[in-house]
């Protein structure tokens, strides 16, 4: 089966960068070069994919502080809220706070990304937040629930902004719909009824591959009705355990994104068992395309230069599986 | 009288980083230095200050010598510092230390530093980044017990009461790759969470046994002339990412803090910011005797109607928590100088809560190097006008 690698989405600055960034940071260089530092590291990180043989390429959204502000900060009705830990992880990111009524602003966001960087011969690919990860972060909210459906009309739109830039390849991050572990809210009554109707609003129409990412939860915990939704494919995070025997779990006619690569730890990936892994999901869930990549994005997890390690293995394994 | 006591650090002193640059001071930095003096207008400090201007304005990189001055005058500073401004604990703002997590790490074998990550993108998108360790093996102290030789200099200049902060065993673990411990206990478990739990809990037992244990001992054991460390404060900052239904992670937090003291005698405490919910830190504190006060993050986000006093400290009643409650009297991550009467009144507040104003302290929320240090020194003076406000009870109602 063909197998093809890619990056998970936002992803972490080179040493180089992060130094220059510093520079800007404590005044020792004008704020207005950030922009061409983080240029120069797009550039770097777009040739690496090049070199891996990545058709799908993305500039790493460097000029994101994380993976929700860009979005929101788009929006009326909400401004930025407190800093939150990212999952179970040493990061955090600021999230949504609600002031009023949620509407779009602007569903531009070609001032966050590097698309001119991205060769006419790849597919540009990004990662946005998905509107059931939004909701459920947004802080001041009396019904989270409610909120699913304009976040939605939100990312639809700067999908279709996206699109029109030439972004062929949309993911949406929905790390909550698996956790917390002991409950996910993908099991909260009415949740997966939500997703469909804001996942067919969003694709509806939309002429990109679309994948929905589950990561940072166990795949064996995914109701199999969520993974009918009307998107081209879902992220499985197969860090997190295999795919089990007997799963009533299906991807007849999807893509499956194996997040078969461990985005939070250094050591060197046992590609045996990512591979062994991979097969085994391929067997019992029946996709009708394979993708590589991490099982969650390479930032505030894992240290630029072992980030960079993990793309070559990402590629590595897509040779694996292919083979 | 109200106890105020600071939490650990403060901005490295004007000009050092500069110099350690092989660069002049700016004249931004030397406008530091005299507004601080301005504020404390003590002859102590001038004193220090003049020998540090002499030394940074000498052309070039520091020799060995020098750079060890530079940490000794920047410390002996921070500790007349906080002694001038009133403060009755003192430490010397960390001046030893380059921060909480790489000052014990550079120090403990069977660790390879990593290189640097990202933590969070600030409000203005400028990353805020730190260069973790990966475990490669059996940890050990390269050179001994981490902080002897800073705390018997402290010991050697502070006039006041010593209180040494110690970054905590289950902080040092979590915050370090678990590395080789990691695909070990991958074979084992059913999931990758699972296998990471364990592997932290690994990593967390081996901090606190071999080396926060030795290195508590010793601090606790050193005396100059005379004089000891009075409290012994363990920092936990990622003790705040335990969720309250985990009770595996509240027992690995336990276990390690009853780790790290066991055979040491001294005041205990800990100190934890961060927090949404400290249910699980008052659980852990009630459950260890040892524990004789906490130092708590709250008035950062404080809504201005008290609730973030009342949500703090409600868990550490129920939980049966009989301590100190060092309250974080205000907010570190802004330039925003919370005046003496709102310190006051949030004090006071809390003094209601727990029905005595005898346990209510007043600390900062954490510690204070992320400010410039005149805004640093502005708030800890308010801090302590706020101290002799409740001691004069010259305090509007709590509520209202």
């Amino acid at each position: 089966m063909q197998a093809e690698g890619y990056i998970h989405g936002i992803t972490t600055h080179s040493d180089a960068a992060l130094r220059e960034e510093l520079d800007i940071k404590y005044g020792r260089v004008k704020r207005r070069e950030k922009k061409d530092v983080l240029g120069r590291d797009a550039d770097e990180l777009i040739a690496l994919q090049a070199k891996l043989g990545f058709k799908r390429v993305s500039d790493g959204q460097l000029l994101w502080p994380d993976l929700f502000r860009p979005a929101y900060l788009l929006m009326e009705g909400v401004t930025i809220g407190s800093q939150t830990r990212w999952f179970d992880t040493n990061g955090f990111a600021f999230t949504p706070l609600l002031d009023g009524k949620l509407s779009t602003r602007s569903a531009d966001l070609s001032p966050v990304l590097f698309r001119e960087k991205i060769p006419s011969s790849s597919v540009p690919k990004v990662t946005l937040p998905g509107p059931v990860t939004l909701a459920a972060h947004t802080e001041g909210a009396e019904d989270w629930q409610s909120l699913i459906p304009e976040y939605a009309q939100h990312i639809a739109l700067l999908s279709r902004e996206l699109r029109k830039h030439g972004y062929r390849h949309i993911e949406y991050a929905e790390p909550s719909l698996l956790l917390p572990h002991a409950a996910p809210l993908a099991h909260e009554e009415g949740v997966v009824e939500a997703c469909r109707a804001a996942y067919g609003h969003i694709v509806h129409g939309l002429d990109a591959t679309t994948i929905i990412q589950l990561f940072f939860g166990n795949p064996n915990s995914i109701p199999p009705a969520l993974l009918e939704l009307p998107v081209s494919g879902f992220l499985l995070d197969l860090v997190e355990a295999p795919i089990a025997d007997g799963t009533k779990l299906s991807l007849k006619g999807k893509i499956l994104v194996a997040g078969a690569i461990d985005s939070r730890s250094s050591v060197p990936e046992d590609l045996g068992l990512a591979e062994r892994r991979v097969q085994q999901a391929v067997k019992a869930l029946h996709p009708r395309e394979v993708h590589i990549t991490t099982n969650g994005p390479l930032f505030y997890t894992i240290s630029s230069e072992p980030s960079r390690e993990k793309l070559r293995e990402i590629a590595a394994l897509a040779a694996k599986v292919a083979a | 009288m109200t106890r105020t006591i600071e939490v650990g650090s403060l901005p490295k002193l004007p000009g050092r980083a500069s110099k350690l640059a092989g660069k002049p001071i700016t004249p931004a930095e030397e406008e530091q230095l005299n507004e601080v003096l301005r504020l404390v207008p003590a002859q102590r400090l001038k004193l220090l200050v003049k020998e540090h201007l002499a030394l940074v304005s000498k052309p070039g990189k520091p020799d060995a010598s020098e750079r060890q001055r530079l940490v000794e005058l920047n410390s002996a500073f921070n500790i007349a510092l906080l002694e001038e401004i009133g403060l009755d604990d003192v430490y010397d703002g960390e001046a030893h230390r380059s921060e909480m997590y790489a000052g014990i790490a550079t120090q403990v074998s069977g660790l390879k530093q990593l290189s640097w990550q990202v933590s969070f993108m600030n409000a203005d998108g400028d990353p805020n980044i730190f260069r973790p360790y990966m475990y490669e093996g059996k940890l050990g102290l390269r050179n001994g017990p981490v902080h002897d030789n800073e705390l018997r200099y402290v010991l050697s200049k502070a006039q006041k009461a010593v209180k040494i902060c110690v970054t905590g065993a289950y902080t040092m673990g979590t915050w370090t790759d678990p590395g080789v411990l990691l695909p070990r206990y991958r074979k084992e478990r059913p999931t990758w969470t699972d296998a990471w739990q364990e592997a932290q809990a690994h990593l967390v037992d081996e901090f606190a046994t071999r080396i926060l244990n030795p290195t508590v001992k010793s601090v606790a054991g050193i005396q100059v002339g005379g004089k000891r460390a009075a409290r012994i404060q363990i920092d936990e900052p990622n003790a705040t990412k335990i969720r309250a239904d985990d009770e595996r992670a509240i027992e690995v937090l336990r276990k390690s803090i009853v780790s790290s003291i066991r055979g040491a005698k001294a005041e205990f405490g800990l100190h934890v910011c961060f927090s949404h919910d400290y249910a699980p830190i008052a659980k852990v504190c009630a459950a260890i005797p040892e524990i004789r006060f906490v130092t708590l993050e709250i008035a950062n986000g404080d809504p201005g109607d008290l609730s973030n006093y009342e949500k703090a400290l409600r868990p550490f009643m129920d939980a049966g928590y009989d301590g100190q409650l060092c309250i974080g009297a205000f907010a570190v991550h802004s330039n925003e100088i919370e005046s003496a009467e709102l310190i006051a009144k949030r004090a006071s507040y809390a003094a209601e809560l727990v029905g005595n104003s005898s346990r209510i302290e007043l600390a900062p929320d954490c510690g204070l190097r992320t400010r410039v240090l005149p805004v640093a020194v502005w708030k800890l003076q308010e801090m302590v006008r706020a101290a002799r406000l409740l001691d004069q009870r010259v305090v509007l109602p709590a509520k209202g």
